[in-house]
């Protein structure tokens, strides 16, 4: 369906509906809050009820959650030590590579064994779809780096770690959308980096984004839009179809794992739907962890565990930070929108309105690896985390869009509608509600009882069963510093017994983080949409130490 | 992975729509009973906390194997008999009712010690001993000439002159005190071959500031005044008329109200009940005069057309009128409370509650439960006589956060709880020297006096001072009914 996936030039009912749809979050987030509280001051008893409903509600979805962190925490160990590349060429000629893999010896480990199974799987279901799998040898990548204000010391290892992967080089075009507004120092490390690494791949493009385009806003979108757009003339240039094209939209601190470009490759090829589907990896944030405050750590973890879980979940998967997607369904979708800061899960929401709810988010288990957000300070890193939070969280400007959309679309089901509105919806809601309920709210009816909810059982119930519930959430607790230091990147400091004891123990700050650098700045961002004070894309300051 | 998480979330879905209405029911106190009652009932706890924790809990003769703190869950509706026992400390014990869902709190449970623990902070005999109510220090004297009088600061623990030997007032000999709760300074009234002077100490850190101020009245006040905060600015009554005086600037202010029944100041205001029997407030400088209420009829009908009231604003909402009978007025409805006897009166901020005292008993004029304004019945205070034994009570003070009374009753100091179950019945602490105060400070929870025999200035810890509001912790021992 034809739909302009922007909330600029609409008529006057859709303004109207956009309005709508733009203060809901933000009245639904704080109508929870402030109902509750006002609620414990004049009806107690009713709020208690609620809050031990909620934190049963919360405990069990914690578990919920805490077992499929742990599921696909094991997916992605079980393929760490795929061979993609065999893979992929094995796709040439699938028959006979089937039977190669089911007559190789059984190997020794189970995660092994694990991992040829599925393998088996899907390579059987490929030949019963009876797809058509494309030429692996006319298969091409590229990756769309926007840079901004990023130094050559960031963008730098990024391009490396694609150079040395394990996909052929010569076969990726790496397309650098360099704001006009760059500093000269930027803007000369990146063509240092041209200038090094031309001759690796396929080629190394800069497209300079000029500033003050009528109807782009000063958005990552618009910029990598640019380039894309640039990156097509190139292609048909060079006579290479887009069909044939995976494009990567990465930020320009993120750093691949050798295997990345193969596995997504064959993610590509297996799928029956390839030029309807965007390809999600986990994304972690390693590439700075030793020189980040705890807290920063525990956070950014908590970020590749969101989305590991989700990708258990690839009915209501959104693109999320660096992602592939087909080529050619980007053109057709019209690239990124220009004027959204978001335009990671836009692109999943547009084409997925596009295509008529004919688009999907395929996980893959490998992971990409991202700076996480540092400053000089340890204030100053608080406060960039918490306007990287709240640029995240801006990701609620979707929905007003998304509704609009799914409004005018007739051909998609009101299943699916009613099912993913729900589930974005109430991910927004739930991240600026839950931590005030947890920490804050929780507690007020039992510290302003009157007398007479003093003298009910339930007065004193209420903290034993909360505190029963919180016990029990040290249980998932305990599973997520077992997985975050599993994840760690594996070098020599991650080894030291030291910094594991110190990583645990940074997770204490949880409840802080919670409330402070999670449902605060989501809430911020919720009222500002609310209020009509839209934001302008923050770029997150990356710090590496030298070394 | 999908169809797993489908399984798992219906799973969970399930388990949540069973047993969150459980889990309610079961913090509303709903438990299944299968033996005795063959069916759901809905049960009350009991929670106890004791001073000092750690105490054993008996229940109706069984001991349970938790200690205090602890609240005892899924009991039956029923009377309970509840016995708490520490070794060197008095058994507790009572009846305790428990009805369907509701909880008895024994939150502030104060244990007696069988033998009290005295600290004496001066080794020496003293006559009298004068407290600075809500401070640290006590003036105290061992004859009644000024140059035997001397200071006490319990924080440091240092006693000093409260003049300098060989000062020319070393030979006056004290009449009278005026003192206002929680300052630091205080008038002497001395005396000396008919010669009377006023002397105004203010104690500040390990020294007294000293001033005679007799100059600054044409006669000794009945009574002098002063704000908490503003130590420096006297008002004191002459007849029937309010001097001003600032002590900084030397300066007074002769008739700052005249035709006065009556004054109390609160936060830079001055209160006064007039002789046309109105009342009035009014700033220091007079700019901003109000009239509270009208003399006249209406103020005849509150406060008669004579008579002398000490005027007590407790707080903006709370004003106390005690007449020269005892008689106690209130700035709330039916207005009056007491008609004679009423000697002292202690206020509770946080409980806005008063405790009131006569000779023979103790009572509590309770603010708390008022309801006014839009309801179809009004709640006016309620004054509840609390203990009515009493032979000749002096002194009472609120303790443990309003949920205990310490009293002198004659040379004794007993202790009242309050906690809401059954009447409080004093229980007997100690001694004190004959005629001499006794001083309780909040803050550190101890209770100060002059030892019957020895003449020494000792002190007893009763309770810790002010915690933070307490909240039921989940960290308190759960006993359910079945572990009994």
């Amino acid at each position: 369906m034809r739909f302009v996936f922007s909330r600029y030039n609409l008529n006057k009912k859709e303004k109207f509906v956009q309005r709508v749809f733009e203060i809901m979050p933000g009245a639904v987030s704080w109508s929870i809050i402030l109902g509750m509280f006002i609620l414990s001051f004049l009806h107690p008893l009713t709020a208690a009820i609620i809050i031990i409903s909620f934190d049963f509600y919360w405990i069990i979805r914690l578990f919920y959650m805490t077992l499929f962190l742990s599921l696909s925490y094991y997916r992605l160990s079980i393929e760490a030590k795929t061979d993609w590349m065999i893979r992929i060429k094995g796709l040439k000629d699938i028959r006979t590579y089937i039977e190669d893999v089911k007559n190789s010896s059984k190997p020794e480990r189970f995660k092994r064994r694990f991992s040829r199974f599925l393998h088996c799987r899907e390579l059987k279901s490929l030949i019963s779809s009876k797809i058509d799998i494309p030429n692996l040898d006319e298969i091409y990548h590229l990756v769309i780096i926007p840079v901004v204000k990023e130094t050559r010391d960031i963008v730098e290892p990024g391009i490396k770690s694609i150079g040395e992967g394990l996909f052929p080089s010569g076969r990726i075009i790496i397309v650098f959308a360099l704001e006009q507004r760059a500093p000269a120092p930027v803007k000369q490390g990146i063509r240092g980096i041209q200038d090094k690494y031309k001759n690796n791949f396929f080629d190394v493009l800069i497209v300079e984004h000029k500033d003050g385009v009528p109807g782009e806003y000063r958005v990552k979108g618009a910029n990598a839009t640019n380039a894309a757009k640039y990156a097509a003339s190139y292609l048909k240039s060079k006579g290479i179809a887009f069909e044939n094209v995976i494009s990567s939209c990465f930020d320009s601190d993120t750093v691949i794992n050798p295997g990345y470009f193969a596995c997504l490759t064959y993610h590509f090829l297996i799928c029956p739907f390839r030029h309807r589907a965007s390809f999600q990896p986990i994304p972690v944030y390693h590439n700075n962890i030793w020189d980040v405050p705890g807290f920063a750590r525990v956070l950014e973890a908590g970020s590749s565990f969101f989305q590991l879980i989700e990708a258990t979940n690839p009915e209501s998967l959104v693109t999320f930070s660096s992602h592939s997607m087909s080529f050619k369904a980007l053109v057709e979708v019209g690239y990124w929108p220009v004027d959204m800061i978001s335009d990671d899960s836009a692109i999943f929401w547009k084409s997925y309105i596009y295509y008529d709810g004919d688009y999907r988010v395929v996980p893959m288990y490998t992971t990409v690896s991202m700076d996480i957000v540092a400053a000089d300070s340890w204030w100053k890193t608080i406060v960039n985390e918490y306007k990287q939070k709240r640029r995240w969280a801006w990701g609620v400007e979707n929905i007003p869009i998304v509704m609009r959309g799914f409004i005018k679309n007739k051909k998609i089901s009101s299943y699916h509608k009613m099912r993913l509105s729900f589930k974005l919806f109430e991910g927004h809601v739930a991240w600026a509600t839950w931590a005030f309920l947890l920490t804050i709210i929780g507690w007020l009816p039992t510290l302003f009882a009157g007398s007479r909810y003093h003298e009910t059982v339930l007065y004193y119930s209420v903290p034993r069963i909360t505190g029963a519930i919180f016990n029990l959430s040290s249980f998932s607790l305990i599973i997520c510093i077992i997985l975050s230091i599993r994840l760690l990147p594996k070098n020599r400091s991650s080894r030291s017994i030291l910094k594991k004891i110190r990583l645990a123990i940074q997770w204490l700050t949880i409840p802080f983080i919670a409330f402070f650098l999670s449902a605060i700045p989501a809430l911020d961002a919720q009222s500002r949409l609310m209020f009509g004070r839209r934001m302008e894309f923050w770029v997150a300051d990356k710090k590496r130490n030298a070394g | 992975m999908l169809i797993l998480r489908k399984i798992v979330f219906y799973i969970l879905a399930i388990t949540y729509i069973i047993s969150c209405p459980l889990l309610i029911f079961y913090a509303l106190g709903y438990i299944f009973v299968p033996k005795a009652e063959n069916s759901i009932v809905k049960t009350g706890n009991i929670s106890i906390a004791t001073l000092p924790q750690g105490a054993s809990i008996y229940m109706n003769g069984k001991l349970f194997k938790e200690k205090t703190p602890a609240v005892i869950t899924e009991l039956l509706p029923d009377r309970y008999s509840l016995k708490i026992e520490m070794t060197d400390y008095v058994p507790w014990t009572s009846i305790i009712p428990v009805d369907r869902g509701k909880a008895v709190a024994i939150e502030k449970l104060l244990l007696i010690p069988t033998e009290w623990k005295k600290d004496v902070l001066i080794g020496e005999s003293f006559k009298n001993l004068v407290p600075l109510q809500g401070t640290c220090y006590f003036v105290f004297g061992k004859t009644s000439f000024l140059r035997d009088y001397a200071i006490y600061d319990c924080v440091h623990d240092k006693k000093y002159p409260l003049i300098n030997p060989g000062s020319n007032f070393g030979d006056y000999k004290v009449l009278k005190y005026f003192s206002i709760e929680k300052s630091t300074a205080f008038i002497i009234q001395a005396e000396k071959y008919d010669e009377k002077k006023l002397l105004w100490f203010d104690i500040t850190g390990d020294s007294v500031d000293f001033k005679d101020i007799t100059y600054f009245f044409k006669e000794i006040p009945s009574f002098i005044k002063w704000d908490t905060d503003d130590k420096h600015t006297l008002f004191a009554l002459i007849n029937d008329v309010i001097d001003r005086v600032d002590l900084e600037s030397g300066e007074v202010y002769p008739k700052y109200l005249s035709d006065i029944r009556g004054y109390g100041i609160l936060d830079r205001i001055v209160y006064a009940v007039i002789s046309d029997s109105s009342f009035i407030s009014a700033d220091y400088e007079k700019k901003d005069i109000n009239i509270l209420l009208n003399g006249g009829s209406s103020g005849s009908e509150i406060y008669g057309d004579t008579g002398a009231y000490d005027v007590m604003p407790y707080s903006k909402n709370i004003i106390l009128f005690i007449g020269e009978k005892g008689d106690v007025i209130a700035n709330h409805l039916p207005y009056y409370f007491v008609d004679r006897g009423v000697i002292g009166t202690e206020f509770d901020r946080f409980g806005r509650r008063i405790l009131l005292w006569k000779k023979d008993g103790l009572g509590i004029l309770d603010f708390s439960k008022e309801r006014m304004g839009d309801v179809t019945f009004e709640v006016s205070p309620q004054l509840k006589w609390i203990f009515t034994g009493g032979k000749d009570i002096s002194q009472a003070f609120w303790m443990y956060d309003g949920s205990h009374v310490l009293f002198r009753d004659e040379n004794s100091i007993f202790l009242a709880d309050l906690q809401p179950y059954g009447e409080p019945t004093p229980v007997f602490l100690f001694n004190v020297r004959k005629g001499s105060s006794v001083s309780y400070n909040e803050s550190d929870g101890k209770i100060s006096f002059l030892d019957p025999g020895s003449g020494n200035l000792v002190s007893v810890f009763i309770v810790p001072g002010h915690g933070l509001i307490k909240i039921p912790s989940a960290d308190n021992k759960i006993i359910g009914n079945e572990k009994k």
